[in-house]
């Protein structure tokens, strides 16, 4: 579970989250909405440990987001990230995408990683992409890696930011199947978008941010 | 036919210019990493006088480099033999361009991945000799194979110290024949070498291909 | 070509004896271990310059030798670049500058010079069956120089002459080779060429295809450099060079080296 409690974060004079707070129940979809510049994205980068708030408290299965005000080690391995762009490695194929990080943190052996990995990519339906590098695949695709490249360190949440820009409608349909199938292995999914028919289509809670703020 | 009988002493000049060129990248390569990362430093102290060295580098003669170790350093008794004020004048020259070429295709790696390897908690040396590491290769290429194949023909600058390299053999085999012939002998052995070694980079990038 | 290698061969058997350190460091002070590091031009043909083996030779490695011999020191010689012979001299990587050096007042200024050895004339030069007799036969005609040489210097210094010839002055080449090819090509009717240039020049083509005129465009001489706190090397070294000439051992080297 994912707790969010009365955080604060202003850059200079300008208050980019003015005490927000909510949970977030194992395996729920919530979507995160309003305009640009409402703070959603600086939200999810604190939870996520790339910024950091100025107050408030952030935990996952009780576990604080910071120890002695350094990101937490044990909380980190708790959230994944699926950003905009996908952050693919581009000079890794798609297996070696996926597995630097289990077998370079020693999570795993190669062996392992690489079995963990194809079924991932086997249950995302991309199992013939694993020796493919990320500048040959689809926008599709590159997003499936990604979110197997999360996947196999087991997360408890995990963050798309704008899943859904620039798709059509099937394509858009395709990520709500794709969401929906993480969520039902339960894991906890947040995603940042301003698409409100796909939250529909989602049939996710919705999280509205005005200046900071959560509104609704 | 005497061009022939002179082939030795043109080898000669040649193998002062690749050696001279070899020893320079072996040691400016490996030395602009760590400029390139102190130039790109938080510490505004030590970012400072790294840009303030690559500055003076790259807006001055790289033969007036040479010139003020070489006559210029005794003064203040550093003496330098010949050959070794070449080696550390290029050095330091090339090192400063180096790492200026370094530093933009560092800087040319998107953030993101280093948040991607954050998120995905591998260690920041794992990232960046994994990842970055061989992208920034890959970008920066093109820019070190022009400074290696300009480094050749900067070589012939060690004229001002009396080193006997490639142009100099030609220089005075051209006065003492009254020829234009061991020009076009020195002329012909540089367009090979740096022939050889184009081909040789553009290997190495297609190595980097993915 | 035969008469190049023997030349070559000659030069190599008056050096035969001598240690060639064209690249050996900075030297030691001559007064203890007697060597004397002269810092020449390797590109200067005839005066020193490098033989097919890649061994120094020339006109004034033969006469350094000679007379630093004659006085028991060991000649070494340091290749450097001419534009910083001075420099050179002043920090002591070089104890003499002797490679065709001419005696300016300017220079005078920086180092001492030893009396005049050799003249360096501009002299002209045409093919031999041209009807050239004298400078004043040069109105009309095209004359060669080599870019920005003393030589295109002495004959714009002669404004009516410059003037008369085609083109109001000389035509400037690159190298004085490319000078004497246009010449022979007869697209120009005379070269003004340093003496001591032509004159190798010359020897190496066939002296009997070039005619020299009579008349020139003004001389210069050429000197030994030695670093002013040096005085007593200075006398020691003017003494042994007149003592040269006088006992013709001067003109038998120039001989070796030089057209008549």
């Amino acid at each position: 579970m994912l707790k969010v409690t009365n955080l604060y974060k202003s850059f200079g004079s300008q208050t980019v989250l003015n005490d927000i707070s909510f949970e977030l129940a194992d395996g729920e979809v919530v979507c995160l909405r309003g305009k640009s510049g409402a703070g959603k994205t600086t939200l999810i980068r604190c939870i996520c440990n790339l910024d950091k708030a100025d107050s408030g408290t952030i935990s996952i299965n009780g576990i604080e987001s910071l120890e002695n005000g350094r990101p937490n080690k044990a909380y980190q391995n708790t959230v994944g990230m699926v950003s905009q762009g996908f952050d693919l490695f581009p000079n890794l194929n798609v297996m070696d995408n996926i597995t630097l990080a289990p077998v370079s943190r020693k999570l795993m052996t190669k062996d392992q990683a690489e079995k963990a990995a194809q079924a991932l990519l086997d249950s995302l339906g991309i199992g013939d992409k694993s020796k493919s590098y990320p500048s040959r695949l689809s926008g599709g695709e590159k997003q499936r890696v990604a979110v197997a490249r999360a996947c196999i360190l087991s997360p408890s949440v995990l963050f798309f930011d704008e899943p859904t820009s620039a798709l059509d409608i099937n394509a858009t349909r395709e990520v709500a199947n794709l969401i929906g199938d993480i969520a039902s292995r339960g894991i906890s999914v947040v995603i940042i978008t301003h698409d409100e028919s796909f939250c529909d289509m989602l049939g996710a809670r919705q999280i509205v941010i005005e200046s900071g703020r959560i509104a609704e | 036919m005497e061009i022939i009988r002179l082939m030795p002493r043109f080898l000669e000049g040649l193998q002062l210019t690749i050696g001279l060129w070899a020893i320079v990248l072996v040691l400016s390569i490996p030395l602009a990493f760590p400029v390139a990362f102190i130039r790109s430093s938080k510490n505004k102290l030590v970012a400072g006088a790294t840009k303030f060295y690559i500055d003076i580098m790259r807006g001055t003669p790289l033969l007036l480099q040479m010139c003020f170790i070489f006559f210029g350093l005794p003064e203040i008794g550093i003496v330098f033999e010949r050959f070794t004020t070449a080696v550390v004048a290029f050095v330091i020259n090339y090192t400063a361009y180096f790492a200026e070429i370094f530093r933009s295709g560092l800087k040319s790696i998107d953030k993101g991945q280093w948040e991607a390897g954050q998120m995905l908690g591998i260690s920041k040396p794992v990232l960046f000799f994994k990842v970055i590491l061989p992208q920034t290769i890959r970008t920066v290429i093109p820019a070190v194979t022009n400074e290696v194949t300009t480094l050749v023909k900067d070589t012939s600058l060690v004229y001002i110290l009396g080193l006997g390299d490639l142009l100099r053999q030609g220089k005075i085999y051209a006065n003492s024949l009254s020829s234009l012939a061991p020009f076009v002998v020195v002329g012909v052995l540089y367009f090979i070498v740096i022939t050889i070694i184009s081909k040789g980079c553009e290997k190495i990038e297609k190595s980097f291909n993915y | 070509m035969k008469k190049l290698t023997a030349l070559f061969l000659s030069a190599l058997m008056a050096l035969s004896l001598t240690a060639c350190g064209s690249s050996a460091p900075a030297p030691a002070p001559e007064a203890e271990d007697k060597t004397v590091v002269i810092g020449v031009d390797d590109t200067f043909a005839p005066m020193g310059f490098r033989d097919e083996a890649g061994n120094l030779v020339g006109f004034d490695i033969d006469l350094a030798n000679e007379l630093l011999g004659r006085l028991g020191y060991e000649a070494k010689f340091q290749v450097i670049d001419w534009s910083m012979k001075e420099t050179e001299l002043e920090n002591g990587n070089i104890d003499l500058i002797w490679n065709g050096y001419t005696i300016t007042d300017a220079r005078k200024e920086k180092v001492n010079f030893t009396q005049p050895y050799l003249d360096n004339k501009q002299i002209i030069v045409t093919m031999a069956d041209s009807d050239i007799a004298a400078k004043a036969d040069l109105a009309g005609k095209t004359v060669a120089v080599q870019k920005e040489s003393s030589a295109y210097d002495a004959v714009m210094a002669q404004a009516d002459v410059a003037a008369s010839l085609a083109g109001g002055e000389p035509v400037q080449f690159d190298t004085n080779t490319d000078a004497f090819m246009d010449v022979e090509a007869g697209r120009s009717d005379a070269i003004v060429v340093d003496e001591v240039l032509a004159r190798y020049y010359i020897k190496l083509r066939g002296e009997e295809q070039y005619k020299v005129l009579a008349e020139d465009f003004g001389s210069e001489e050429y000197g030994i450099g030695v670093r002013k706190a040096d005085t007593e090397f200075l006398a020691e070294i003017d003494a042994e060079l007149t003592e040269m000439i006088n006992d013709g051992t001067f003109a038998e080297i120039k001989g070796r080296w030089f057209a008549e």
